[in-house]
């Protein structure tokens, strides 16, 4: 910590009588603790190799200070959010010391709870930051036992197998006691609980058709909720970008392609998509109106579905309405997804004459009853009997990280793990651990309803009272729907700790704030690519930690020894001791897969991503072919080991919000819903120049904005309607909440639904009022906090409906960046 | 400070002390929150004739008696914790209203910390044959480095360096400026108008 009390420097003998010599003294100034004796080398300029979720560049470092991040040069589509990937390791609004909030600080935990997010924070020494956080950890526990601790920290912490801050955190507290963590996650919350039951898997993170095989063999593509040239961007672990070339195939190679969304999508655009835009949160309803007409016009593939499906005897009835007096016709969906019935019927025919892939996107599933969508699409892939054809069937991992591009023949790289004794490998994010787990998005239901019961996925889980949350690599004032209920349930912690790199709204609101280093400012190891993994890149350290940033890893290292388990969390070992731990493993085990990796100096010094090779049938990937070939040696994961249109396990369930079968529902509120009060629809889509609320902070943000505030899309009707003029600043309100945002009047999204990206940072005008209008425009004000079912417990991201009118009152200005008046 | 200080260059030309003194502690204000240890010695008699004398030194004894009464103004804990409050909305920049990072790059139009100020500084450290302290976290744009800097210039008496220090220094007024603004009355508005006060009369040394 930069102090003021350290000797200072002495310089020679005065030229001159000092009339103030005696002040110095009197002022307390023994000196400034600044400087050391003898020049610093310069460096030349130098290229360093590293990874984000945005892509392998090289940082350009001039005497040690970052200039450009600069895309590699095999990158096939870099990514124009680059620049604020450099910005957010010298942000303005970077956090720079750890700090604490005075009312904790001065009056204990829990003090003033209503002040979170006001501000008033003390500067404190790490020492003393290390010893507050140890010192609490240990009286949570003591008076509210292990289970009060939530540590299920969520989000997009940056890539790499050291500093993965979220395990990191979790090991610490395996090694000095427990804690209650969280499973499943925002993306695809919903999807991923129901599709072990339909197709035994996760899916949506599991390679699907390439983009090789599509170009050659798809008739028709249809993109549904669906937009890979926005999405895959990013990745979890450094992107790839093989979207890219792997669309531009298909465009050669003129593949026609359907896109079904509310908004005229980059993809649609690149390929010269047909645009058809239902209502959204209703492709349940318009799958079943394309599935009656194949059922009714004789188009479906009975032989596949008494081959490879289980369940359509059960789910038929439904479809023709011979149980609820209700069959699902065309006409029927037309009624409630506002596209004509012909058109529903023109799709079945063209969907059954062509081979066709149906690619659908995880936004379509982040709604009210969310799990029946992606299980009706498969049963209606499943009628069109294409499943496991080339360039046919269906995909649920095109939507983003560049699903499809192939797979190379690579090992894996092993991780830090969290001390708990299971496996981490795979999806680490999914797996349970701790004294109690929860689903993720239901944290804030948590802390309102300690004791309460919940169902979840076919158990009881009674929720833990909990009085502490550490937070570390996310930022849950961001992705958490329903912001206002989210700050009243806030108000039941004793204590919020946050480690980060600035100063999102989640730090802002905690208690106990440390800063984090970037990725940019320590040492790691990653793959490439989610799907393809096709490199393995040695993601260096481009500079020193700025201000009195620290990594993860050594702050919790430090806590960790505090409680007497440091050795246990280090094993002794120094971050570059871990990363060649790592990649001699992996070295082995490409040995074993017939490839001589280089010893780790050399991969190290070479400054560049390694490449692995990719084999023929890899490229040529068709998801499913297996099953198809031979569905009983390659049975899938469900317990009939086909395709499970009925499950036996969700009707035991008895969930009134999970049926057995797809089913339409109604959701709480939708576009021209029955009951639904407002008349226009949300669709809080993935953001084109920031990754969630990632880079919201940075010099990209310049690129999107209007009037410095989230950008509102609204169709010409709708702003004739309402007397809205392009570059209004406008309030969006339901009964939930208000929020500013600055209009764009666009044809490129559907009449009657509003975008409003998520991830903007929340910036109430009053901190301490909850209901306070957020002058710059986080779309999560206005959201449902409710669960999709019983059976997830996933989050309604994309439900939500609001009115917006012309904001006439003074503007309140945005603070949250922390940019000078200057 | 090292001993290996003693062995700087030799001055080039006779500097005024008592600008050298004071840009220390103007860098001092800058640097840190205070703590307590620096409340109290601003309170006691001699400080606060410290202070006076550094108000008539730069010719605003009026910012000084400012800031004598702000420092005497309640219980010694009460004025360093509103002081400490006041720093930390003021140049750390969490809060509702904007904050005012001390830093040269967020003034000087690069839009970002760490920006070019930081090397053109990094290379006059080098001419004062200074690096930073380990124990220095800041970015050389820091203003307290600027001045402290420039101190040591000045005890060095080399001209070329305090005239490209005070070059580097020109984002100070803006900044003095809008810290007047953000502050009222208030202690560091005070701080402001000596720091102004300062840097015209180093130019005209």
């Amino acid at each position: 910590m930069t102090n003021n009390s350290e000797t200072p420097l002495d310089g020679p003998s005065l030229s001159k009588r000092s009339f103030l010599k005696g002040s110095a003294a009197a002022l307390g100034l023994a000196g400034l603790p600044l400087f050391a004796r003898g020049a610093a080398a310069q460096t030349g300029t130098q290229g360093v190799v590293s990874g984000c979720h945005w892509g392998v560049f090289y940082g350009i470092v001039e005497d040690g200070r970052a200039v450009e991040f600069k895309p590699w040069e095999k990158d096939p589509q870099p990514s124009p959010q680059l620049p604020g990937v450099m910005d957010s390791l010298y942000s303005e609004s970077r956090i720079r010391y750890p700090m604490v909030r005075r009312a904790w600080l001065e009056q204990g935990p829990g003090a003033d709870p209503d002040g979170r997010g006001a501000g008033d924070f003390v500067r404190v020494s790490w020492e003393q930051a290390i010893e507050l956080v140890a010192n609490e950890i240990v009286r949570v526990r003591e008076t509210y036992g292990q289970q009060a601790l939530f540590a299920g920290s969520y989000g997009w912490k940056s890539p790499g197998k050291i500093h993965n801050c979220q395990t990191l955190l979790r090991r610490m507290l395996n090694l000095t006691g427990s804690y209650t963590n969280s499973s499943g996650d925002y993306s695809t919350g919903a999807a991923q609980v129901i599709l072990p039951y339909v197709s035994g898997s996760l899916e949506v993170y599991e390679q699907c058709t390439t983009w090789n095989n599509l170009a050659e063999n798809c008739e028709l593509m249809v993109f549904w909720g669906c937009n890979p040239l926005n999405n895959s961007q990013i990745s979890w672990q450094v992107a790839d970008h093989g979207a890219w070339p792997g669309i531009a195939r298909m465009k050669d190679a003129g593949t026609p392609v359907i896109c079904i969304d509310p908004v005229r999508t980059e993809t649609c655009e690149e390929l010269n998509g047909e645009w058809i835009a239902p209502r959204p949160q209703t492709d349940v309803a318009m799958m079943l109106g394309i599935a009656h007409t194949l059922y009714e016009e004789g188009l479906h593939d009975q032989a596949f579905l008494d081959r490879y499906t289980a369940g359509f005897d059960k789910f038929l009835p439904y479809l023709l309405g011979e149980n609820d007096g209700t069959p699902k016709t065309a006409d029927w969906a037309a009624e409630i997804c506002g596209l004509p019935a012909d058109t529903l019927r023109d799709l079945a025919r063209r969907f059954a004459s062509k081979r066709t892939m149906l690619a659908l996107g995880y936004s379509t599933q982040r709604q009210h009853h969310g799990e029946q969508v992606h299980w009706m699409l498969i049963t209606l892939a499943a009628m069109l009997g294409q499943i496991g054809l080339p360039g046919g069937g269906y995909g649920l991992s095109y939507h983003y990280s560049s699903g499809g591009s192939p797979t190379h023949t690579t090992p894996i790289l092993k991780a830090v793990d969290d001390a708990s004794g299971q496996s981490t490998e795979g999806a680490a994010w999914l797996a349970g651990g701790g004294a109690v787990s929860i689903p993720v998005s239901r944290f804030v239901e948590t802390l309102l309803n300690p004791g309460k019961t919940m169902q979840f996925n076919g158990h009881e889980i009674e929720l833990p009272l909990i009085k502490m949350a550490y937070w570390v690599g996310g930022n849950p004032f961001s992705h958490q729907q329903d912001r206002n209920e989210m700050l009243r349930a806030w108000r039941e912690l004793d204590t919020f700790i946050v480690h980060d790199v600035q100063w999102t709204a989640s730090a802002r609101h905690a208690d106990i704030v440390l800063p984090a280093t970037t990725s940019y400012e320590r040492n790691d190891i990653e793959q490439v690519g989610d799907y393809a993994l096709s490199h393995i890149v040695p993601m260096k350290q481009i500079v020193e930690p700025v201000f009195e940033a620290r990594s993860d890893f050594d702050i919790f290292a430090d806590i960790a020894e505090k409680l007497g388990q440091g050795y246990a969390y280090t094993q002794g070992l120094t971050e570059m001791d871990w990363i060649r731990k790592i990649y001699e493993a992996a070295k082995i085990e490409s040995r074993a897969k017939g490839m001589e990796m280089p010893v780790f100096d050399v991969f190290w010094d070479s400054n560049k991503p390694l490449a692995f090779p990719v084999a023929e049938v890899q490229e040529d990937f068709v998801r499913h072919a297996d099953f198809r070939e031979d569905p009983l040696l390659n049975a899938l994961g469900t317990a009939s080991g086909k395709f499970e249109l009925y499950s036996v396990a969700i009707e035991r369930y008895g969930y009134d919000d999970c049926p057995p079968h797809a089913t339409w529902m109604e959701p709480i509120e939708r576009l021209d819903g029955p009951d639904t009060k407002y008349p226009l629809h949300l669709a809080a889509n993935h953001p084109q120049m920031r990754l969630h609320s990632q880079l919201c902070g940075t010099v990209n943000r310049e690129s999107y904005q209007i009037a410095e505030r989230e950008p509102c899309w609204m169709n010409p009707a709708d702003a004739e309607q309402r007397g809205l003029s392009d570059g209004d600043v406008v309030r969006v309100f339901n009964d939930r909440g208000q929020m500013l945002a600055g209009l764009k009047i666009t044809d490129e999204i559907m009449p009657g639904v509003v975008r409003i990206n998520e991830g903007g940072w929340f910036d109430p005008e009053n901190p301490r009022q909850i209901g306070s209008l957020c002058a710059y425009g986080d779309v999560n004000i206005l959201t449902t906090g409710i669960a999709t079912s019983k059976l997830a417990q996933g989050n309604c991201g994309h439900t939500g409906v609001a009115e917006v009118e012309r904001y006439d009152g003074p503007l309140p200005k945005v603070t949250v960046f922390s940019q000078p008046s200057a | 400070m090292s001993a290996a200080l003693n062995s700087a260059p030799a001055p080039e030309r006779g500097a005024d002390p008592d600008l050298e003194l004071v840009a220390d502690w103007l860098a001092l204000q800058f640097l840190t929150p205070p703590d307590a240890a620096r409340i109290e010695a601003g309170r006691s008699a001699q400080g606060q004739a410290a202070l006076r004398e550094i108000g008539t030194f730069l010719g605003r004894p009026d910012a000084a008696e400012t800031l004598c009464g702000k420092l005497a103004d309640g219980s010694a804990q009460d004025v360093t914790v509103a002081l400490q409050r006041r720093y930390t909305a003021l140049f750390e920049g969490i809060f509702r209203q904007r904050g005012l990072p001390p830093y040269a790059s967020v003034w000087d139009g690069t839009g970002r910390l760490c920006g070019p100020a930081v090397g053109r500084m990094q290379g006059l450290l080098r001419g004062l044959d200074l690096h930073l302290a380990e124990t220095c976290c800041e970015p050389a744009d820091h203003i307290a480095i600027q001045l402290a800097a420039l101190a040591e210039a000045l005890r060095q008496g080399n001209s070329e360096l305090i005239s490209a220090l005070l070059d580097e220094l020109a984002w100070v007024g803006r900044f003095a400026a809008f810290l007047t603004v953000a502050d009222g009355n208030g202690y560091y508005d005070a701080v402001a108008q000596l720091l102004s006060a300062f840097l015209e009369k180093a130019k005209q040394n």
